[in-house]
């Protein structure tokens, strides 16, 4: 029974972690489109003061400022939601391979996916150390 | 946006596979509670001895003993090379590993100290992680819109997708130029680094393949990406402390870590290097993973480099030392004491001491059995008995040896199974140590520029002028 119960913890996590995915691609799709949307009205003929935008079911015909504003918080509020995912995504795989690991016992890799908690650097820092200018 | 998730792969990519001396070595062959098993991945016998670097690795991969030195001690050809390779493969390949014999340190390039302090360095790993977001995906079409007046194009759209959605990105003058100079057309599936704005080519998109009749030999066709066009990729790479020295020494420093002359490195810039690494540290940002430093025939190091050693031993970021000799009582190099394995006693005082044993008959069969094996030979069960006898009554090396050569005797006489006969004939040709001094004090007047020595015993090395 035990071998199930560890299954079954192992495929829902697996579960989550595809569910996620699909999630940040209907995102990105999103963001792409708004960012198409943000790039007509930005370029938009100078006649024109209001467009139409659909909120899900509506169409609203809005002056462009309002409709950038708008679009802009959308945009901000998609990007939080996709780190949100991303880091849900590392959490579950870092899990995920530690169940898997426990169970084969191979302990010669240490885990396979240490290190990916560590905050990003860039390789201008790397390269910059010895500069004098850095004192 | 999906983490593109790449583990840091092996850096030696360049590392040729050969049947080295040691090659059938696959880990230390130990069992789950740390027991030598008598024969297992590459590793026969010596039980203590293994079971010694057993717990050491146990202590490495926990982070308890850095800036320790363990010390194997035991006669040539008892495997204490052998035991350090297994000690690399129980490892991974994620812990710093660097081997080197004690003389490589004695160069004119550098001074000892300078050598030293390198080949610690090289052994102290750092692991950071690096993210780049990445726009990838199928070109749909590329429209550019030039002015009539100018050649210069002003403005363009690219159309890219995947497999699951699609959409149109407004161009710039440079991204135009950038996928001009690129030759970017439709079909093609691009990568484009949004941090830097370069473009790189993967091949052409499959469904594209029968646009022509003909391609070009570089065209490779790949698969439509799959996901979204902006991903964001994490990797995660171990450098080690000395390339990062090496590439902030001097401007252009990232060619000298391959040209490998590198020359003496300022003791400002390691300063600078470890408080921005502790700095890393402290912010989450890097993770300290201390190697291994391994230094074979360690009696050939002098008095200085002992003393040196000693400090940099107690320094905060000090790899684990594994040093080997095979000397019993000789004098330090550079001094005129004698001592212990040619190593100064308050030395070693610090160290952790395995001595290995010279191997048993059985021993001896079973390893000349795994090398057969590895070198691709096929023994008789008597060839094998005769060849563990003369193991025993030579050395371990000679009989190794004896593996290859008595194979192509046999491949002489058009046989596929080496013989007795094989190895019989392998012997006469080629001696090993003891009967090469017989011979050479039969016919010693023979040889040129003899000094005839009056001793029948075993030979006497001439003391070397220091």
């Amino acid at each position: 029974m035990d071998f199930i119960d560890e299954q079954t913890e192992k495929e829902l996590i697996g579960e989550s972690i595809l569910i996620d995915r699909q999630l940040s691609i209907d995102y990105d799709r999103r963001r792409n489109s708004n960012r198409e949307a943000l790039r007509s009205i930005q370029k938009g003929g100078a006649k024109e003061t209001k467009s139409w935008m659909s909120l899900g079911d509506i169409f609203i015909k809005l002056p462009h400022p309002t409709a950038q504003e708008l679009i802009q918080e959308d945009q901000k509020k998609i990007d939080a939601e996709i780190s949100e995912i991303r880091d849900r995504i590392r959490e579950n795989t870092q899990k995920l391979e530690k169940l898997d690991a426990a169970e084969s016992r191979n302990r010669k890799q240490g885990t396979f996916l240490s290190g990916y908690n560590l905050k990003p650097i860039s390789s201008q820092e790397l390269y910059n150390i010895g500069e004098p200018s850095n004192r | 946006m999906t983490t593109i998730i790449q583990p840091s792969e092996i850096r030696d990519i360049a590392k040729l596979e050969r049947t080295g001396m040691h090659s059938h070595i696959r880990g230390l062959g130990l069992d789950e509670k740390l027991q030598p098993l008598p024969n297992a991945q590459g590793m026969v016998g010596q039980a203590s001895a293994r079971r010694a670097a057993g717990i050491l690795v146990k202590l490495i991969q926990d982070g308890k003993i850095a800036g320790r030195a363990i010390l194997m001690a035991g006669a040539p050809g008892t495997g204490k090379t052998a035991i350090a390779m297994g000690m690399t493969q129980e490892l991974g390949s994620d812990v710093p590993f660097t081997m080197l014999a004690a003389s490589e340190i004695f160069s004119l390039e550098m001074s000892k100290t300078e050598a030293l302090t390198q080949a610690f360095r090289r052994s102290i790993g750092i692991r950071i992680k690096e993210e780049t977001e990445v726009i990838q995906g199928e070109v749909v079409e590329i429209q550019i819109d030039r002015s009539a007046t100018g050649a210069a194009a002003k403005s363009g759209k690219l159309t890219l997708k995947t497999t699951d959605m699609e959409t149109v990105y407004d161009l710039g003058q440079k991204m135009i130029e950038a996928l001009t100079k690129e030759k970017v057309l439709a079909g093609d599936v691009i990568t484009i680094d949004k941090a830097s704005g370069r473009i790189s080519k993967l091949g052409r998109s499959f469904t594209r393949a029968r646009d022509y009749d003909a391609t070009g030999p570089e065209v490779k066709f790949v698969q439509c990406p799959e996901g979204e066009l902006q991903v964001h990729k994490e990797a995660v790479h171990t450098v080690s402390l000395h390339e990062i020295d090496v590439i902030n020494s001097r401007t252009q420093g990232f060619l000298a870590l391959f040209s490998g002359d590198t020359g003496e490195i300022k003791p400002e810039v390691r300063d600078q290097i470890n408080t921005k690494v502790a700095e890393w540290r402290e912010e989450g940002k890097a993770e300290i993973v201390p190697g291994v430093l391994f230094i074979d025939e360690v009696h050939m190091l002098d008095m200085e480099c002992f003393s040196f050693l000693n400090r940099a031993l107690e320094d905060q970021l000090a790899p684990v030392v594994i040093m080997a000799s095979n000397r019993g009582m000789t004098r330090i190099r550079g001094t005129k004491y004698k001592s212990a394995h040619g190593v100064p006693a308050d030395f070693l005082d610090r160290l952790h001491i395995i001595s290995t044993t010279p191997y048993t008959e059985t021993d001896i069969g079973s390893i000349l059995a795994i090398r057969a094996k590895e070198e691709d030979v096929d023994l008789t069960p008597e060839a094998l008995a005769v060849l563990t006898k003369v193991g025993g009554e030579t050395s371990l090396r000679y009989s190794i040896h004896l593996i290859t050569t008595a194979s192509l005797v046999a491949q002489k006489r058009q046989a596929t199974v080496v013989d007795v006969q094989d190895i019989k004939r392998a012997y006469t040709l080629f001696l090993d140590e003891k009967r090469s001094v017989q011979f050479l004090k039969e016919y010693q007047e023979e040889y040129l520029y003899n000094d005839a020595v009056a001793s029948t015993s075993s030979i006497e090395p001439t003391p070397m002028e220091m």
